[in-house]
């Protein structure tokens, strides 16, 4: 289970400190698909690289199992990175390489080897319906097909948590359906069942999630739909409550 | 409470679109239009009020007199079929925002910012829990069809688009809401720091 807890970050601005987040607590269960709803600039981004371990927050941990996210070394970081989180978003890979590559990164820097990262990413392209996609680069794919080579990305191994960020945005009602029916097989398909994280600006991409939290201009975390804590019961209106300050 | 307006929407085309789907009397209509637009609200009365103003005009015709009033059977006549055909395949443009927070604001006063962040977050919650309802219902559909595969059945289809288009309604309000509050408070916030020095 990954499990953010009392997280806070702030920047400056022209010297003046500004709270992005502000007392953040959640959590991803496996199996389960977590989103965040925030408007562009409200920390979203901020938020998922914390809980994917690639940003620090001020104060507050970061737990992934009994690993904790907020302290590793570097090294322990990178390998976990890949291997147990992958972080997909819209930009693709930063170099300009093949598909089949880009998908099987992650597999062969984690002792895969090259030829059984290239096979997985095969089999990952397969199983999303892009093997076509293969050898093609990022820039020369449509959106579509773009989310497709993301979650062949991040499905290719057996991670635990899968964050996306702003992928599965501006599909419209049919593509976010089928996006959504694709994730959810290959969360249900995923062995160990692995959890994913996603955060959106469209309150439609989130209307498939098993939680759907709302980050507000303040920094803080609002529960829209779904339970407070995986131990929890559903809390009823008007008690549905804001999770400002710790939910345990 | 109000809520969505797109276009005009008056409970009378309701009423002559549940008449047209079957006859019937205006209690059954009564029940009808509270399951099948529970959202939006249309008064009690507007299925007895409005059978009656539809069969003066032309649009419905008795077919079977009831006990009591409310028990008369209704059916719609080929100019009622006109005219709603005619409502259903036109626009209701100019886009219309028939929103009370908004004309609310228009009247502030100072004094009043306070008890209004209080009604915009009492709202707020009250529209995150029809997005939670919504998307339960979404969630039942969604792992139906990924069981059975996606149904061809153009009703059973159209009424999961229908429920997938009034979470997202339910879900931007409960949004928009959220984002009023805050910059409510932080105007109320900025105003009391003003005042204070």
């Amino acid at each position: 289970m990954l499990s953010v807890e009392r997280v806070y970050k702030g920047y400056s601005r022209g010297g003046q400190p500004m709270g992005v987040l502000e007392d953040v607590s959640f959590e991803v269960v496996p199996g389960e698909v977590v989103a965040i709803v925030g408007s562009r600039l409200e920390g979203k981004t901020t938020l998922l690289k914390i809980a994917a371990g690639l940003e620090y927050p001020d104060e507050g941990s970061v737990t992934l199992g009994a690993q904790e996210l907020t302290d590793i070394q570097d090294r322990c970081r990178s390998r976990l990175l890949g291997d147990e989180i992958v972080w997909i978003n819209r930009d693709g890979p930063r170099l300009k390489v093949k598909v089949s590559k880009f998908v099987g990164w992650p597999l062969a820097l984690h002792g895969c080897g090259r030829r059984g990262a290239e096979r997985a990413a095969a089999q990952a392209l397969e199983r999303v319906g892009a093997r076509e996609c293969a050898g093609r680069l990022w820039g020369d794919l449509s959106n579509w097909q773009r989310v497709l080579v993301g979650l062949a990305r991040a499905f290719a191994g057996n991670p635990r948590i899968v964050v996306i960020d702003d992928l599965l945005d501006a599909l419209g009602s049919r593509g976010t359906e089928e996006a959504s029916d694709l994730l959810r097989t290959l969360v249900e398909a995923s062995n160990p069942r692995c959890g994913v994280l996603m955060s959106t600006s469209d309150v439609e991409s989130a209307l498939f999630a098993d939680r759907v939290w709302s980050l507000t201009r303040k920094g803080a975390l609002k529960l829209m739909f779904g339970r407070l804590t995986s131990e929890g019961e559903v809390i009823p209106f008007p008690e549905r409550a804001e999770s400002r300050g710790h939910v345990a | 409470m109000p809520a969505f307006s797109s276009g005009k929407l008056t409970p009378q085309m309701m009423v002559l679109g549940l008449v047209i789907q079957q006859q019937d009397t205006a209690s059954g209509v009564a029940r009808r239009l509270d399951d099948q637009f529970a959202s939006a609200r249309f008064p009690k009365s507007s299925a007895y009020n409005n059978m009656r103003g539809l069969a003066g005009k032309g649009y419905l015709r008795l077919v079977e007199k009831g006990v009591e009033p409310s028990l008369d059977r209704y059916e719609a006549t080929s100019e009622g079929i006109e005219v709603f055909r005619g409502w259903l395949r036109h626009t209701e443009l100019p886009p219309v925002v028939c929103d009370a927070l908004q004309c609310k604001l228009e009247f502030l006063e100072r004094e009043d910012l306070v008890a209004l962040i209080r009604i915009v977050r009492e709202e707020e919650r009250a529209y995150t829990a029809a997005f939670a309802a919504a998307q339960l219902e979404v969630k039942a559909e969604q792992r139906l069809r990924r069981a059975r595969g996606k149904p061809v059945d153009f009703n059973t289809r159209l009424r999961g688009i229908q429920k997938q288009d009034e979470a997202k309604l339910w879900g931007l309000m409960a949004k928009r809401l959220q984002c009023l509050g805050d910059e409510l408070e932080e105007f109320l916030d900025e105003i009391s720091a003003a005042g204070a020095g």
